[in-house]
C-alpha cells in the first residue's frame, strides 16, 4: 500500500512531464522569448520545441499568452509547439496532442488516479471473459461515429481491414483497460462508493474523443452484472422494446454535433449505427452504476464519504484558482481531469461560469457543493458530532466555490432543505403535525396568489408561450423588427390561434407550440383549476426559466412517435438542428448550445412520455423512503428541486450523484448501523 | 531553385527543356497547373506531411523547400499500435511478476 502511494504519484509525475518535456537538444532549435518577432520562428519551427522547454524559457514573461490543444497534430508532435498566433493582444499557443496519444496517457493517468482507491481486504474474482467485451463494444464507436473522429484524428481511419493499425492499436489498448480496470475492481470493489465524489474533480472525457473513461468502467460493471445476475428484469425488456422503437423510428441526417460541454457523454450523429452504439452504452453504463452501488451499499461509509467531498470540491476550487492565473495550469487542468471544456482564464465570473473546466455548468458545480453543505449540515444535525474534524476546514473553499459558482437556486434550495429538516426534527412538528403541514401548503398558496397580484393573471398564463412564439420562425419574409412587432401585435390581443392560421407560420412552429397553443386556448374550463401551460408559465417566471423553457418549446418538434418514446438516450441531434427558430442574440452567440434548462425537458427529448414513468418512480422513493431520520431524503429532495431547472442530468458526474442519492435513499435507511 | 538542380532532378526527374524557373515563393496566388505528362510524386516534410505534386515545377518548388520523397517519421499510427502492444505486453510481465518486482 505504501509501495503504491510513492510509485502511482510518481509514475504520474512521468506521465504528464515526459510527453511536454521530451525534446531533441541536438537539433539546435530551442524556446525562446514569445513576442510579435518570434511568432514567425515557432510557426517555421513546429514540432521541435516541446511545452516545457517553451514554458520555462517564458516562464517570466508578461505576455498573455494561451495554450491550445491541437488534437489534430500528427502522433510525432505530441507534446511539442505545433504554431503560435497572435489574436487581439493574446497569444494562441498551439500544443500537439494527439488524440490517440491522448488516449493512452489520459487512460494511463486516470487508471493511476483509480489505483490509489485504497484496496480492501476482500478480494473479488472475476472472470477474464468480461474483458473481451469492453473492447469489442467500444471499438464500434470508431466506425459510428466517423465524422467526429475524422476531425479530431489525423491517423483516424475506420476502414475494417488487417493493415488498419489505428483501429487494431485501439482495439489492444481497450483490452489493456479492461485488464486494468479487473484487476482494480477486484480489489476495490467496496470502496468505491466511498470515492464517487471524485468524479467532480476527474471529468474524465478524453481530450479529442466523444468518450469518458466513467462510461467505460460502469461497462465493465454492466457486464459482471450480467456474468452474475443473468435474470431479465422488467426494466430490461421495456429498454429493449423501446430501443427497437428509437432505432427504427430514426429518420437519419446528416446532423453533427460536436458534443460542446456534453462531449463523451452524448451522440454526436443522428445515424443508426450511432444510435445502437449509444443505446448499449447507456443501459450497460446505467445497469453497471445501479449494480455497483446496490452491492457495495453495505458498505458507504458516512465520514469517508464527507472526507472524500471536501476534498474533491475543494481541490476544484484551488485548482480552478491556479489554472485563471497560470496558462499552464490551464492546460494540464483541462489535461489532466479530462475536462469537457477549457477553464476559466480569468477569476471573474462574467468571464463565464467561475468553476467552468470542472463543471460544465454553474448549476452542476452549485449543485454539488450545495450537495456537500447540505450533507454535512445533516450529518452534524443527526449525529451531533463533527464529521472528519481534521478535514473540516475545507468547507470553506466549498462555500466559496458555491459562492462563485453564482448558483442562487443552490443556495437557496440549501438553506430551503435546512429550514426544513430543523422543521420536521423540531418538538414542534411531531406535537402539531398537521397544523404546520396545513400552513405550510397555506403560505405557498398564498406566495403564489400574491405573485399572481404583481402582475395580471393575463400576463403570467401567457409568458411563456409568447416567448416561444418570439423564438418562432414567423413572419419569415419580414426582416427581425416588423416581424417582432407582428408578434407582438397578435400577443397583445392574445390572438395566437390566428397567428397559426396563416399557413407558412404553422409550418413553422414546432409540434410542441401547437399542442400548447391548443390546450392554452382551449374552450373548455375546468373551475378553480389553473391551465396546465398557463400554471407552468407562471412556474417559469417564478424560477426564471420563462425565456429558455420559450426556447424549448420554439425548438423541439418531436414526431407522434417521439412524443411517445422519445429520441432515445444521449441523442440531442434532432432537437438541436432540426427545427428552425428566431434567436435575438448576438450573431456570435446563434452558434452556441442552447440547452433546454431542465433535466425534466432533457429527459423528455430522451425518453418521451416514459420521462413521467422515470419521474413517478423517484417520487415513489422519497415518499416511500421518507423518514425524518434518512438524510438520503433531504439530499433527494435538494437535487430534485435543483435538476428541475438546470440540465444537469446530461452531465455524466451529475447523472451519477443523483442515481447515487436515490438509491442511498432506498438502500441507506439508517446509517446508524454502519461503521 | 537553380543552385539545388541536381537534388530536384534525382527526385523529380530531369527538366523538361521549356520549363523555366519561376520565383513562387513571392507570389502567394500562384496556381501549379497539372502535367498530364509527369507522374504525381508523392513528397514528405520533415514533420511527416504528406503532398502530391502533378508537375514538374510544382516538385521542384517543394523539393527546393525541404520536401524529400523519404518519410523521415514513422507513421502515426504505427507508433499508436506499437505503443499499445508494449503497454500490453508490459502488464502481462509486470501482472505475472508483480509478487517478485514488489517483494
Amino acid at each position: 500500500m505504501i509501495k503504491s502511494r510513492v510509485i502511482i504519484p510518481f509514475f504520474l509525475l512521468l506521465l504528464i512531464i515526459l510527453p511536454f518535456g521530451i525534446f531533441d537538444n541536438k537539433d539546435e532549435i530551442n524556446a525562446v522569448e514569445l513576442s510579435d518577432s518570434t511568432i514567425g520562428y515557432y510557426q517555421s519551427t513546429t514540432c521541435k520545441i516541446s511545452l516545457l522547454e517553451f514554458y520555462s524559457e517564458n516562464l517570466e514573461s508578461d505576455k498573455n499568452f494561451y495554450i491550445n490543444e491541437n488534437n489534430y497534430a500528427d502522433i510525432n508532435c505530441f507534446g511539442k509547439i505545433t504554431g503560435v498566433d497572435k489574436v487581439d493582444d493574446s497569444f494562441m499557443v498551439s500544443v500537439g496532442t494527439n488524440t490517440s496519444g491522448n488516449f493512452i496517457i489520459q487512460s494511463l493517468i486516470w487508471l493511476s488516479f483509480f489505483m490509489l482507491i485504497p484496496s480492501d481486504k476482500k478480494i473479488y474474482k472475476f472472470s477474464s471473459k468480461l474483458i473481451i467485451f469492453i473492447p469489442l463494444i467500444f471499438i464500434f464507436q470508431f466506425i459510428t461515429e466517423s465524422r467526429f473522429y475524422n476531425r479530431t484524428n489525423f491517423i483516424y481511419n475506420n476502414e475494417l481491414s488487417f493493415t488498419n493499425y489505428y483501429l487494431i492499436g485501439n482495439l489492444i489498448f481497450y483490452t489493456f483497460i479492461a485488464l486494468v480496470i479487473k484487476e482494480g475492481v477486484e480489489s476495490r470493489y467496496n470502496n468505491l462508493i466511498n470515492f464517487v465524489p471524485f468524479i467532480f474533480l476527474i471529468s474524465g472525457t478524453f481530450s479529442g474523443m466523444n468518450l469518458n473513461i466513467y462510461l467505460i468502467i460502469l461497462c465493465f460493471f454492466g457486464v459482471l452484472n450480467f456474468s452474475i445476475n443473468q435474470k431479465i428484469k422488467i426494466f430490461d425488456l421495456l429498454y429493449f422494446i423501446l430501443s427497437i422503437g428509437w432505432i427504427l423510428n430514426l429518420d437519419q441526417n446528416d446532423f453533427f454535433f460536436d458534443g460542446d460541454k456534453l462531449r463523451g457523454f452524448t451522440n454526436s450523429e443522428l445515424t443508426r449505427q450511432s444510435q445502437v452504439f449509444w443505446i448499449i452504452i447507456f443501459y450497460l453504463s446505467l445497469k453497471g452504476l445501479i449494480f455497483l452501488i446496490n452491492s457495495s451499499v453495505q458498505y458507504f461509509n458516512f465520514e469517508l464519504f464527507i472526507r472524500n467531498s471536501l476534498i474533491a470540491g475543494s481541490l476544484v476550487c484551488f485548482l480552478g484558482i491556479i489554472g485563471a492565473i497560470y496558462p499552464l495550469g490551464n492546460f494540464l487542468n483541462f489535461y489532466i481531469f479530462g475536462q469537457n471544456k477549457r477553464g476559466m482564464k480569468e477569476f471573474s465570473s462574467i468571464a463565464g461560469n467561475t468553476w467552468r473546466g470542472f463543471a460544465p455548468s454553474a448549476e452542476s458545480i452549485g449543485e454539488f457543493y450545495g450537495f456537500i453543505i447540505l450533507l454535512i449540515f445533516l450529518y452534524i444535525y443527526k449525529y451531533r458530532k463533527i464529521p472528519v474534524k481534521n478535514f473540516i476546514f475545507l468547507l470553506v473553499p466549498i462555500i466559496y466555490g458555491l459562492y462563485r459558482s453564482n448558483n442562487f437556486a443552490s443556495i437557496s434550495s440549501v438553506l430551503l432543505i435546512v429550514f426544513l429538516s430543523i422543521l420536521v426534527h423540531s418538538y414542534l412538528f411531531e406535537k402539531y403535525k398537521k397544523i404546520i403541514v396545513i400552513g405550510l401548503i397555506l403560505f405557498i398558496t398564498a406566495g403564489f396568489y400574491y405573485f399572481t397580484q404583481i402582475r395580471t393573471y393575463e400576463y403570467l398564463s401567457t409568458e411563456l408561450v409568447y416567448e416561444a412564439t418570439l423564438h418562432q420562425n414567423f413572419y419569415p419574409r419580414s426582416e427581425a423588427y416588423s416581424s417582432y412587432l407582428q408578434v407582438e401585435k397578435k400577443m397583445i390581443e392574445r390572438d395566437l390561434n390566428t397567428l397559426l392560421i396563416d399557413e407558412e407560420n404553422r409550418e413553422n412552429a414546432s409540434s410542441t407550440y401547437r399542442f400548447l397553443v391548443n390546450l392554452l386556448t382551449v374552450n373548455f374550463n375546468i373551475p378553480l383549476v389553473p391551465n396546465i401551460v398557463a400554471f407552468i408559465s407562471m412556474i417559469s417566471l417564478i424560477i426564471n426559466r420563462t425565456e429558455m423553457w420559450g426556447i424549448f418549446i420554439a425548438k423541439f418538434n418531436p414526431s407522434f412517435v417521439e412524443v411517445i418514446i422519445g429520441s432515445g438516450p444521449l441523442q440531442l441531434n434532432k432537437y438541436l438542428y432540426n427545427h428552425k427558430i428566431r434567436l435575438d442574440v448576438p450573431k456570435e452567440k446563434l452558434e452556441s448550445l442552447y440547452l433546454p434548462h431542465s433535466s425534466l425537458l432533457d429527459l423528455y427529448i430522451y425518453f418521451g412520455m416514459f420521462t413521467f414513468l422515470i419521474v413517478g418512480y423517484g417520487i415513489y422513493l422519497i415518499f416511500k423512503n421518507f423518514n425524518q431520520k434518512n438524510i438520503f431524503v433531504f439530499l433527494s429532495i435538494f437535487l430534485v428541486l435543483n435538476i428541475i431547472k438546470s440540465d444537469s442530468i446530461l452531465y455524466i458526474h451529475s447523472s451519477v450523484l443523483v442515481i447515487f442519492t436515490f438509491l442511498g435513499l432506498e438502500k441507506i435507511k439508517d446509517p446508524d448501523d454502519i461503521e | 531553385m537553380e543552385n539545388n538542380l541536381v537534388e530536384i532532378e534525382r527526385v523529380c526527374g530531369l527538366k523538361p527543356p521549356d520549363q523555366e524557373f519561376v520565383e513562387i515563393a513571392s507570389d502567394p496566388n500562384f496556381v501549379f497547373v497539372n502535367d498530364l505528362n509527369f507522374s504525381t510524386i508523392r513528397l514528405y516534410d520533415i514533420d511527416g506531411n504528406v503532398i502530391n505534386v502533378n508537375s514538374w515545377i510544382e516538385c521542384a518548388h517543394y523539393v527546393n523547400g525541404g520536401w524529400s520523397q523519404n518519410n523521415f517519421q514513422t507513421p502515426g499510427d504505427i507508433i499508436f499500435l506499437a505503443t499499445t502492444i508494449v503497454l500490453t505486453f508490459g502488464y502481462f510481465i509486470l501482472s505475472k511478476y508483480k509478487n517478485r518486482i514488489f517483494k
